[in-house]
């Protein structure tokens, strides 16, 4: 008796699960300095990965970004990526729907996230990494 | 001996009312919520939405800032037309969603131009229409013989490959997509994109 009111508590605990963690790290491109554009709305995350580098240039007149993403973690992570552009009056570039996409991120591996601007409208951008969140993005079977 | 006989029905209440709780709070309940369009979607192994947006993106991406294509567009704006996207998984996808997706986002960066074959059997009825019927004012009609050739193609294709066992499955799939000058009849772009997704059986889990 006295294991089964415990064993009922954990039950009830661990078959509602939560709502997921849907925060994670960011580059956003509203200053000039590297450091102030990067945001850590998830200390968990933001201690296991970080964003490195940001290097951009024009291809066809194009804007083109690649972000480096380094893990400080030993085991793969699964991550989505996405991006977000904006004019040159800071608007959000209508009508462009960058999805998020799936992205495995092996123990201290580094890599680059590709980013091309949708229009020439476009020169600057914000990237936003997260963690598969738990609910409703695993397979259940 | 009575203290123990009601302990024994205190722990009985509580029992069924962790057992109520537990019942209770975690009941199929209907309800119907927006989810984001754009979030990664892994209800089963197939095809699905996630793979439709990355396949566009990427090649779009990829057409967009490949240099030859910068050559292409640096004066003018070529007209494209799309052929299609020939389906040689064993699912049933609709190829034309991803043709769309590309089209429009290509259309977008204000690079290229298309002509739309699957309308053109409503253009040459409306320009009938406007060209032969009596009800229509001669000036205003859409004259025939003015729409404009295009000068490229697009087109490509969608395989897969698909392996499982009593604990796992997993599909591949690569989309291959072509740009050819119809002229020459040389193929001025192409690039590929793979997708792997895996399923596994979970060990624990509810």
């Amino acid at each position: 008796m006295k294991y089964i009111v415990p064993l009922f508590a954990v039950l009830m605990l661990s078959a509602c699960s939560s709502k997921p963690v849907t925060s994670g790290i960011a580059v956003e491109q509203n200053t000039n300095k590297f450091n102030e554009q990067l945001r850590v709305d998830n200390s968990d995350l933001g201690n296991k990965l970080a964003i490195t580098d940001v290097k951009t240039r024009q291809t066809n007149q194009l804007t083109d970004v690649v972000v480096t993403l380094s893990s400080q973690y030993k085991k793969s992570q699964y991550l989505q990526y996405q991006f977000n552009w904006f004019d040159k009056d800071g608007f959000v570039i209508k009508g462009n729907h960058s999805p998020w996409q799936a992205l495995t991120l092996f123990g201290f591996a580094k890599t680059q996230l590709p980013g091309l601007a949708p229009s020439s409208d476009a020169v600057t951008f914000s990237l936003a990494v997260r963690e598969v969140s738990t609910e409703s993005q695993e397979f259940k079977d | 001996m009575i203290i123990s006989k009601k302990f024994k029905t205190a722990s009985t209440y509580a029992l069924v009312g962790l057992s109520a709780l537990v019942l209770s709070g975690c009941a199929n309940k209907a309800v119907v919520s927006y989810g984001d369009a754009q979030a990664v979607e892994t209800t089963d192994i197939n095809f699905g939405s996630t793979d439709l947006q990355k396949v566009a993106s990427q090649m779009t991406d990829s057409l967009l800032s490949s240099p030859v294509v910068g050559t292409m567009t640096a004066n003018k704006r070529p007209i494209v037309f799309v052929e299609r996207i020939k389906n040689k998984t064993s699912e049933h996808i609709d190829t034309e969603s991803i043709t769309d997706s590309i089209s429009t986002q290509m259309l977008r960066s204000g690079k290229f131009r298309f002509v739309d074959m699957t309308r053109v059997e409503s253009v040459r009825e409306q320009l009938t229409f406007q060209n032969e019927d009596a009800l229509i004012n001669p000036a205003t009609a859409v004259a025939f013989g003015k729409q404009i050739g295009a000068q490229y193609m697009l087109y490509g294709n969608l395989s897969s490959i698909v392996k499982s066992n009593a604990d796992k499955s997993d599909v591949y799939y690569k989309f291959t997509m072509r740009l050819m000058d119809m002229e020459s009849g040389l193929v001025e772009w192409a690039d590929e994109t793979e997708i792997r997704k895996t399923k596994e059986k979970s060990t624990f889990g509810w």
